[in-house]
């Protein structure tokens, strides 16, 4: 008993803890504060700070690095963001970011996309991206 | 041979899939409530309950296609399948949008009137707290009108600013009635900065309401007035709505900060030269996020004046006047008076997001009149977006 509780702290804590990273293509030389990369999450901004197209991608609702981002980042729940892009979808005044299957997938399509930015596991990223901010 | 055939066919089909992908990117979503409820006692009535569990009322499926056909050029189509007429699928909402910049966007088709904070979204459960938007503020429903919306969004230092203009006109039914709006003109300006939300907006038109009971009133008072001087069509015109011209004014403010929910929204409303009360509203929310619950409490009142100035349309008493005249002013008067109105609400809501596209919701709405009858009504239900 006091080991399969030992396991699930073990993995609870490796679920929570995995450090979250905002990555963007090799090429993409623009350096990222906390509010701009709010500002590009939250499509407020569609365009890099050297003018370039930018197009942000989420992971999906199940994945917890989505999670942890959406709460520090975002400062909203995951509900809470959903709520906000229900509001902004259903009146077209607004369409969310596309949604990535999982960390790899949002690797493989930054590594290809000049204008991608997406948030990632960290232990999970290769030389083929650049990371630009580490979550606290 | 048969399968050389079903494999041309399928050719064809993909072909036609693949060039309907280069033609628009076309994306589907929805939103749907289920809701039950029913009132606590056999005598009470509210929003259509009664004490019998009722599942119909405030249950909906929509779905929305967003047809993207360029990076600036965009098709809308909305439908709701309503409980309460069968689901039955109505387009409430189809219209076409042009980004002319990041900034500015025009709309063209048949949109929702902007009167209210929550006007836009108001099917859409999962995006607000409540069970059900409080009815003594967002009574004054009209669905869609048809033509022109023009959006345009910037920022002002850290507040985000949304000012939206609107043209076209309105037909179709307000509740049960049939109405027109013609000259249908309005904005509404929402500004946000971090965690305050404050809102106006104003809606004008001439509008045409056809309401049985003043048209009842009208038949009565015909044969009365026919006896007398009376300029019985300017009577008419006094207490009917039509194509008279009337405003509708909102502020809202929004607080969500350190978890602590607070809403606040004002209305007015006004038909001159009818018998419609001028009519102001007004509600007060607050409520906690503890995590993926939130309870929120709400207090509710609006209040009708009766439009005095209808009794204008006739002449002053005077001693000696023909019987007839007294008695219409009798009439018109009785009529006038019975427009006043006050209802006070109160609400308590719980919501519970069990899910990330989903909450259950739950809800106690106690309407009070004037001579102090109360209904209650218990709902619940679920909310969810996909």
């Amino acid at each position: 008993m006091k080991l399969f509780s030992a396991l699930l702290i073990l993995l609870f804590s490796v679920a929570t803890y995995s450090e979250v990273v905002v990555i963007v293509h090799p090429s993409n030389n623009n350096s990222f504060a906390k509010d701009e990369i709010e500002a590009l999450f939250m499509v407020k901004k569609s365009s890099f700070a050297d003018g370039a197209k930018a197009s942000a991608y989420y992971l999906s609702a199940d994945d917890p690095v989505r999670h942890q981002f959406d709460e520090k980042i975002l400062g909203k729940s995951s509900s809470q963001l959903k709520a906000y892009w229900s509001k902004l979808v259903f009146t077209g005044k607004g369409t969310p970011p596309p949604e990535l299957g999982n960390s790899a997938e949002a690797i493989a399509k930054v590594a290809g996309d000049t204008s991608a930015i997406a948030y990632v596991d960290k232990a999970a990223v290769k030389d083929n991206v650049k990371v630009v901010f580490t979550l606290p | 041979m048969k399968k050389q055939i079903w494999s041309t066919s399928a050719c064809v089909v993909m072909l036609g899939l693949t060039q309907a992908a280069d033609a628009a990117d076309i994306q589907f979503r929805g939103f749907g409530s289920f809701v039950g409820g029913s009132t606590l006692s056999s005598d009470e009535t509210l929003y259509g309950y009664e004490d019998t569990l009722n599942f119909r009322n405030d249950s909906l499926m929509a779905l929305q296609m967003d047809a993207k056909l360029d990076a600036k050029l965009k098709a809308t189509m909305q439908i709701i399948g309503r409980g309460e007429d069968g689901y039955e699928p109505v387009v409430e909402w189809a219209y076409m949008t042009y980004d002319f910049s990041d900034n500015f966007q025009v709309s063209a088709g048949r949109i929702r009137i902007p009167f209210y904070r929550y006007s836009d979204f108001i099917d859409v459960g999962y995006a607000y707290n409540w069970l059900g938007v409080p009815q003594t503020v967002y009574g004054f429903d009209f669905p869609g009108y048809d033509g022109l919306s023009g959006v345009y969004s910037s920022q002002f230092g850290s507040w985000d600013s949304s000012f939206q203009v609107i043209f076209g006109q309105f037909e179709g039914q307000t509740g049960d009635l049939d109405a027109t709006m013609e000259d249908l003109k309005g904005f509404s300006w929402t500004l946000t900065r971090d965690w305050l939300t404050l809102r106006a907006g104003y809606v004008s038109s001439k509008a045409t309401i056809d309401i049985p009971n003043i048209e009842q009133l009208i038949g009565a008072i015909e044969p009365i007035a026919a006896g007398t001087d009376v300029d019985f069509a300017a009577l008419s015109s006094a207490l009917q709505v039509d194509r008279d011209p009337g405003d509708f004014f909102g502020l809202a403010v929004g607080i969500d900060r350190n978890n602590i929910l607070i809403d606040a929204e004002y209305i007015e409303y006004a038909l001159d030269d009818s018998l419609i009360a001028e009519t102001s509203a007004y509600y007060l929310a607050a409520g906690y996020r503890f995590g993926k619950w939130i309870p929120l409490l709400t207090y509710s009142r609006s209040k009708s004046d009766p439009p005095e100035d209808v009794v204008n349309t006739l002449p002053a008493a005077a001693p000696g006047e023909p019987m007839g005249v007294s008695i219409l002013r009798q009439y018109i008067a009785g009529a006038v008076a019975a427009t006043e109105t006050e209802i006070k609400l109160m609400d308590v809501a719980l919501r519970y997001d069990f899910h990330h596209s989903a909450a259950f919701k739950l809800a106690w709405t106690q309407e009070e009149n004037m001579s102090g009858d109360k209904n209650q009504l218990l709902r619940f239900g679920v909310d969810l977006v996909f």
